[in-house]
C-alpha cells in the first residue's frame, strides 16, 4: 500500500510519535499508527529514539519480579511443553553421555603415555568466507575464531589475501550482510597477504547472522570480491 | 562470560530458548513495574508481561541493534501493548478507581520532579515545565491517563490539556536528548 507523502514530513512524524508515545491516540488511531510504523522504517527508528528518551521518566522505578508462574505460562503459550526433569530426553542423554565419558576416561588413564603429551594450538574456526571476483585473480579468505582456545578469549578475524586485488591498490573495506539483509562494515582491508584484527562486541554479534561477505572499493563503491559466509559450528556462549 | 541483553536477544532470534529465558530473567523485573504503574492491576500486568515476551520471541529477528538497545525495544513493546489495552476498553479506567486512588496519583505526579523518582537531567527538564503541564505529562506517560481523564482530574478544558501534552512531550524529548 502506498503511503501518502505527508507521512514523510518530519514535523508530522514527530507529532505522531509524541501522541503515540504519550498514549494520547485513540485505539483506532493507534492501529493506523502501527500500520505506518511497519511501512516506514524511519518512523519506527524515530519511535525507538523517543522511547529511549522518555523511558528515563521510569528509570528509577523499583524493580519487581512477576510471579513464578508467568514464565511457565509464557512457555505454555509458545507451545513448549513444560516437562519434569525425569521426563526430559536430554536428562537420559546426558546421563548416558556421562557414563560413556567416565568409561572412556578410565580406559585413557590405563593406556596413557606421558611422552606423547603435546600442547594443542588448535583454535577452531567459527565462521569462514572465501571471496572471489570477476575482474581479478585475487582471493580473500576470512575466518572468525577465538584468539586462543580459552573460552573467554576475544574474537578475532583473520584475513588471507592471495594477491593484490588491483595494481593501484585502491583502498577497500570488508562488508558483511546478514540473513536479514542488513549490511555492516568490518573496517578497511590492507592489500597484504595476512592480517588480523580483534572484533568488537557489536561486530561479533552481527557476524553471527552473516551470510555474505564483500570487499568493496571505498571510493567507487564497486564490489571487488564477494562470497558466501558459512557458520562452521553452532555459536554458543 | 556475562552476556548483554543485546546478545541474549540475538541468540533468541536464532531460536535459543535458554537465551530467551535468561533475557526474561534479566528484563522482566524492569518491565513489570512499568506495566504495574500503567495498569494498576497485578494480574493484568502479568498477562501483559506474558504477551510482551511471547511477542519478543516471535519478533526477535526484527530487532536491530543499530536502532535501539534490547531493553528499549522490549520496553516499547510492553508499553504499547499496555496502552492498546487501556485505549481498547470503552470504559474509562478512572471510573473504576476510588477518589483516594486518583488523589494519590495526582499527588505523586505533583511530587515527581522533587522526589527521588528521577534524577539529574530528567529532573531538571521536568522542573522547567509549569506545574499543571508537568502533572499532565507524568499522568499521561507514566500512569496511562487519557486526555478526557486528565480533564476531570486536572480541571482544565480539553484544548488546554491537549496543548500542554503536545508541547510538553516535544519539550521533554528535546531537553532530555541534549
Amino acid at each position: 500500500m502506498r503511503i501518502p507523502l505527508r507521512y514523510h514530513d518530519p514535523v508530522l512524524q514527530k507529532q505522531l510519535i509524541h501522541s503515540y508515545v504519550s498514549g494520547l491516540m485513540s485505539y483506532r488511531a493507534r492501529l493506523r499508527m502501527r500500520g505506518l510504523l511497519q511501512q516506514l522504517p524511519e518512523l519506527e527508528a524515530k519511535l525507538l529514539i523517543a522511547e529511549a528518551d522518555f523511558q528515563l521518566l521510569n528509570a528509577n522505578l523499583e524493580q519487581a519480579a512477576p510471579s513464578a508462574k508467568s514464565w511457565t505460562q509464557i512457555q505454555s503459550r509458545l507451545g513448549w511443553q513444560v516437562e519434569r526433569w525425569w521426563q526430559k530426553i536430554n536428562y537420559w542423554r546426558a546421563a548416558s553421555a556421562a557414563l560413556s565419558l567416565s568409561l572412556l576416561m578410565a580406559i585413557t588413564v590405563q593406556v596413557y603415555h606421558p611422552e606423547q603429551d603435546v600442547l594443542s594450538e588448535y583454535v577452531p574456526i567459527s565462521y569462514v568466507g572465501i571471496l572471489n571476483g570477476d575482474d581479478t585473480e585475487a582471493s580473500l579468505a576470512a575466518a572468525v575464531h577465538r584468539a586462543t582456545d580459552a573460552e573467554d578469549a576475544p574474537w578475532m578475524m583473520t584475513l588471507h589475501l592471495t594477491q593484490p586485488w588491483s595494481e593501484t591498490a585502491e583502498s577497500a573495506s570488508l562488508w558483511i550482510t546478514d540473513s536479514r539483509g542488513r549490511k555492516r562494515s568490518m573496517g578497511q582491508v590492507q592489500s597484504q597477504d595476512t592480517q588480523q584484527f580483534q572484533l568488537t562486541d557489536s561486530q561479533w554479534q552481527f557476524i553471527q547472522g552473516a551470510v555474505w561477505m564483500e570487499l568493496i572499493a571505498d571510493n567507487s563503491g564497486e564490489v571487488i570480491l564477494q562470497g558466501q559466509c558459512l557458520s562452521l559450528k553452532k555459536w554458543q556462549s | 562470560m556475562n552476556e548483554t541483553d543485546e546478545m541474549l536477544l540475538a541468540r533468541t532470534a536464532m531460536g535459543d530458548r535458554e537465551a530467551f529465558k535468561s533475557l526474561y530473567l534479566s528484563l522482566s523485573p524492569k518491565i513489570f513495574p512499568v506495566l504495574m504503574q500503567l495498569m494498576h492491576d497485578r494480574q493484568l500486568a502479568e498477562d501483559l508481561l506474558q504477551d510482551t515476551f511471547v511477542r519478543i520471541w516471535e519478533q526477535a529477528s526484527r530487532y536491530d541493534l543499530n536502532k535501539s538497545g534490547a531493553y528499549t525495544w522490549s520496553y516499547t513493546i510492553a508499553r504499547h501493548l499496555a496502552l492498546d489495552n487501556l485505549r481498547r476498553s470503552s470504559k474509562r479506567r478512572t471510573e473504576q478507581f476510588t477518589g483516594a486512588e486518583i488523589e494519590l496519583e495526582v499527588m505523586e505526579s505533583k511530587m515527581f520532579s522533587s522526589s527521588s523518582h528521577t534524577q539529574g537531567k530528567v529532573d531538571n527538564c521536568l522542573s522547567q515545565l509549569k506545574g499543571d503541564q508537568r502533572q499532565a505529562v507524568i499522568l499521561s506517560y507514566c500512569y496511562g491517563y487519557e486526555q478526557r481523564e486528565l480533564v476531570g482530574v486536572l480541571s482544565h478544558p480539553l484544548g488546554t490539556i491537549k496543548s500542554w501534552l503536545r508541547r510538553g512531550m516535544e519539550f521533554m524529548q528535546q531537553c532530555v536528548s541534549h
